[in-house]
């Protein structure tokens, strides 16, 4: 019968006062660590964009414009808003495209049953067009701040 | 964050003309429903004005919706003239 041999500790956390490493100090700060990614994170952009959610979540809007009419077929001018948006509310009384860049290159596409949506978008402006040619959809912006 | 303590409830029926229903304090959010027909309404700015006209239209807008606007009170009249609606303003605080 072979004799079990318990490992030699040097100080009862389990280190064999043979082994090369015993006398080693391995060690390392995880407060350093950790206050330095949090020290990272502050310097970084990331924290203002979430800075901006928090705040944003936080506001509660006071004023409010609407815009509404019956949507062209093709897009037309940017439309300016008076002030920057909190948060905007779309409806279209049928299927519409809104784009809310000056460029006109980043449509929100709104279908049947997603006729109207609530957005936290910080918008200076939008321009729409019908989904559909000849469809003439009316449609109704509200814009909070 | 945000959260709301209080609400006070607005309901009726509306009509061909502007109802004008005040709050007893300012909203933190509006929660709004309107049934069956469309309505129209204007709410309160800050300085004691009212404000654009905002349709809704049960047909295409889901309800109730919520919305963090602040206000002290609303304009509230049927869409299609002759057409009334219910509607029901919560205001919460």
């Amino acid at each position: 019968m072979n004799k079990v041999e318990h490992p030699k500790t040097l100080d009862n956390y389990g280190l064999d006062p043979t082994d090369p490493m015993a006398n080693t100090p391995v060690s390392f700060d995880v407060s350093a660590m950790s206050y330095g990614s949090f020290w990272r994170f502050l310097g970084s952009k990331k924290v203002y964009k979430y800075l901006e959610l928090f705040f944003l979540l936080d506001r509660v809007s006071y004023d409010y414009r609407v815009f509404s009419g019956n949507a062209p077929d093709a897009f037309g001018a940017f439309i300016p808003f008076p002030f920057k948006s909190y948060f905007l509310w779309y409806s279209s009384f049928g299927d519409t495209v809104v784009d809310y860049t000056m460029g006109g290159s980043e449509s929100i596409i709104t279908t049947e049953g997603e006729s109207q949506y609530f957005k936290l978008l910080e918008a200076t402006g939008f321009r729409v067009r019908n989904s559909v040619a000849g469809s003439n959809v009316q449609y109704q912006l509200v814009i909070f701040r | 964050m945000i959260i709301a303590f209080q609400y006070e409830s607005k309901a009726g029926t509306t009509t061909n003309a502007y109802a004008t229903k005040t709050f007893t304090f300012s909203s933190r959010f509006l929660e709004i429903t309107i049934i069956d027909q469309a309505a129209t309404l204007r709410f309160m700015l800050p300085n004691g004005t009212y404000g654009d006209e905002v349709t809704y239209d049960p047909d295409y807008q889901s309800f109730p919706y919520t919305v963090p606007f602040q206000t002290l009170g609303f304009m509230i009249k049927s869409a299609n003239p002759g057409v009334p609606a219910g509607y029901q303003l919560v205001n919460w605080h």
